[in-house]
């Protein structure tokens, strides 16, 4: 048998100088970071640590000191005053997850039928953008006027015969928060256009063509081409849309304010609401809560996108 | 290598730089300048040079939110400068973040001269022990009258400078439209309803309430004296902390009363989506007749095109069922003065300028929206509707919950329970309880 030693030696020793060699190397950039790091934890890691400490006190603007008080404020949430806080979660959640589920459906929607040959789609493209760089007051005093009882809306249903489905749009009860959803949903799907429209055009043509081949119809190539290499565009358009949905305020404040009554309260709304009051432990408590669901929802939501994800 | 020296180099100099630009964040200090002083001695004049600092080098700095300063205060201000050389810099504040501003200036000690904050048991939300200078020993303070010594005072500290003066809660009323269709003015709950039931039949709304305003509907529950007018000693027994809002039957008749009103039509279809500009409009062309609020709408009526503002009176707040007494504000805004500030003669100087029967004068005649003078010296212009309802009254008057109950802003959510409670997704019980629990807390924060 051949001996091999001398040659796994030499070997052995190439290896151990590659490592020394690259750990050098990369000892240089390492130690880079860290004044970015130390920025990173004295302007965002301590004060977020500080801001979820004080949702544990009893901090407000009538006493000079701050009290460490437990689970109290949640105990308050939750079990004290729960018409007055339930409201404002459950309307987060069907925000964050009703706006998220739309704007990806009809983002990718739009994406596809502007990625193919459309006349004019490069204009069309950016026309769908434009909600997203128009500012939220802005939105806000448009639609108002566009969803009163006597707007641009309801006048437009009158003219096309469907007056019955006339209503006052931001001042019922039961049309409030969907009208505000909307509102979100034709301010953000132009996004997830784009982000879509980055996926697909990213996708090899030679998979459309062996899968055409092969016999392949249109739901067949959108099932199983399209949609598994689009998988890391979803994701990402999923997240930021859950991540914003749950952090909703500018939208509801402007349009609404939370009302009519409670019906659009949501948690940053609330959490604006008792920091107004000079309730400053119970507002941060609020934000805790808030942090923990969109750490939550965003980390199931990216778990299961990841999972069907194909790399290309 | 030498791309290795190129990269460590600019890392270094970005590093350097990140860190320069944090330092160049700090306070800088501003040179000492000499100053030179110049004095007549006899027929000569002397020229000193030294480092005193004369009134052309004071600023004071007066904060307050952007709606509390008017023309009348820059004018007085250009005048107290002309007089005296200090300067005044009036420092507005968007409405909803001074007080929060303004506490953060005042725990970082970067707090303003003078600010300004509501007068009364409000007085309380600025840590006035901690940063209100005592200014009972000023010659002013003996010209209040005795409700403005409590208005203006904390812990047995005088500490406030008012001007601004109390206004009434009343329900404001076109007497020519009630002489038209011949209804008698209400002197009880159900008086009221007969009138408003009267106006209905006529085809014209009874009360413009602005039930999307937020704020109109915390300052609606102001007309609840009945709570202790009804049941003397309540209020007291609120600030010990030994009953609570849901407790007081009067509390729950005072909502009860409102919500029937906006049920039987009263306020109107779409009261839910009226605001308060739009009020004054729908007072002077005659579609509504009444309006709950301060003696100084009628201005603003006539302003908006409306009969002149003595076809307004008022009598008192209807959901109580008590027409006897009057429910008063406050006295309004008051200027203190930052214990820890650098220029506190100089703030003394400008309170008593304020206060010289003079300007006094001046700035109630610029501020048309004043009921009364807060100091004697002077005389504010009255609407007809505050003279009547005090004749109706006797005078007697009874301060509102907010101005007499510890806490009674707690609750960030009032104003929008109020508005849920019209929309029937809570009862008046549980828009109390909401209060109640807010109140509860912060006593328990302050034991």
């Amino acid at each position: 048998m051949e001996k091999r030693e001398p040659q796994d030696s030499l070997c052995e020793k190439d290896e151990n100088m590659k490592k020394k060699k690259s750990l050098r190397q990369s000892m240089y950039p390492r130690s880079m970071v860290f004044p970015a790091f130390a920025l990173y934890t004295v302007l965002f890691a301590i004060p977020t640590i500080i801001g979820i400490y004080f949702g544990f006190t009893n901090w407000n603007v009538y006493s000079s000191g701050i009290k460490f008080i437990g689970l109290d404020n949640f105990k308050f949430i939750f079990l004290d005053q729960p018409f007055k806080y339930v409201r404002p979660i459950m309307n987060t959640i069907v925000f964050a997850l009703a706006t998220s589920a739309f704007e990806v459906v009809l983002g990718l929607g739009l994406a596809m039928i502007l990625n193919g040959k459309v006349f004019g789609r490069n204009v069309l493209r950016s026309v769908y953008f434009i909600p997203q760089a128009v500012s939220t007051i802005v939105i806000g005093i448009m639609f108002t006027t566009i969803l009163s009882p006597t707007g641009l809306l309801n006048n437009f249903l009158d003219v096309i015969g469907l007056g019955m489905l006339q209503r006052k749009w931001l001042i019922t009860l039961q049309t409030a928060l969907p009208s505000v959803i909307g509102v979100e949903i034709w301010r953000y799907f132009g996004l997830n256009m784009v982000i879509f429209l980055a996926g697909l055009q990213g996708i090899d043509k030679t998979y459309y063509e062996a899968a055409r081949i092969d016999g392949a119809n249109k739901w067949q190539l959108f099932k199983n081409i399209i949609i598994p290499y689009i998988m890391p565009a979803v994701t990402i358009n999923l997240v930021l849309n859950v991540v914003h949905g749950f952090r909703a305020f500018d939208i509801v404040y402007s349009l609404t304010n939370g009302g009519p009554g409670n019906a659009t309260e949501v948690i940053a709304t609330m959490v604006y609401r008792e920091y107004s009051a000079g309730n400053y432990g119970l507002s941060s408590a609020m934000n805790v809560l808030l942090l923990i669901m969109t750490t939550v929802v965003s980390y199931i939501v990216n778990k299961q996108s990841s999972k069907r994800e194909v790399s290309a | 290598m030498k791309n290795k020296m190129v990269k460590k180099c600019l890392s270094v100099i970005l590093v350097v730089t990140m860190i320069g630009s944090m330092a160049g964040c700090g306070k800088t200090e501003k040179p000492v300048t000499e100053t030179k002083a110049v004095t007549e001695v006899g027929d000569a004049t002397e020229v000193s040079t030294g480092t005193e600092t004369t009134n052309e080098d004071i600023t004071i700095t007066v904060a307050a939110s952007a709606s509390w300063i008017r023309e009348i205060d820059r004018e007085l201000a250009d005048k107290f400068t002309q007089e005296t050389g200090i300067k005044v810099d009036l420092q507005a504040n968007p409405d909803d973040q001074y007080e929060n501003v303004l506490m953060t200036r005042l725990a970082s000690g970067e707090g303003p001269d003078i600010y300004m904050g509501e007068a009364g048991l409000a007085l309380q939300r600025f840590q006035t022990d901690k940063y209100a200078l005592d200014l009972s020993d000023e010659e002013w303070v003996t010209r209040y009258p005795e409700w403005m010594m409590d208005q203006a005072s904390y812990n047995g500290k005088l500490v406030g400078f008012t001007t601004w003066g109390r206004d009434f809660r009343a329900m404001i009323y076109n007497s020519a439209i009630f002489e038209e269709h011949n209804i008698a003015v209400p002197t009880d709950y159900k008086t009221f309803t007969e009138a408003c039931d009267a106006l209905l039949a006529a085809g014209i709304t009874p009360v413009y309430f602005p039930g999307k305003e937020e704020w109109y509907c915390v300052q609606a529950f102001d007309g609840a004296i009945n709570i202790e007018t009804k049941a003397p000693g309540t209020f007291e027994k609120l600030n010990n902390n030994e009953t609570t809002f849901g407790e007081s039957e009067e509390a729950v008749k005072f909502l009860t009363n409102i919500k029937d009103s906006a049920e039987k039509g009263y306020f109107g279809e779409n009261y839910l989506s009226n605001t308060f500009d739009q009020g004054a409009t729908l007072m002077a062309n005659g579609e509504c007749a009444m309006w709950f609020g301060w003696a100084t709408y009628v201005n603003d009526i006539e302003g908006a095109g409306g009969p002149s503002a003595d076809t307004y009176l008022a009598f008192p707040c209807p959901y109580t069922d008590d027409f006897s007494t009057l429910s008063m504000t406050g006295a309004g805004m008051t200027r203190m003065i930052n214990m820890d500030g650098k220029n506190i003669d100089a703030c003394k100087e400008y309170f008593d300028f304020l206060a010289e029967e003079g300007n006094l004068q001046t700035y109630y005649d610029g501020r048309t929206d004043l009921l009364e003078s807060t100091l004697e010296g002077a005389t504010a212009k009255a609407p007809k509707d505050f003279t009547a309802v005090m004749e109706m009254v006797g005078d007697k008057t009874q301060a509102s919950p907010a101005q007499a109950v510890l806490y009674a802003s707690a609750d960030g959510s009032f104003g929008k329970n109020i508005q849920s409670m019209f929309f029937g997704q809570m009862t008046p019980e549980q828009v109390l309880d909401s209060l109640d629990a807010a109140r509860q807390k912060i006593f328990e924060a302050v034991e």
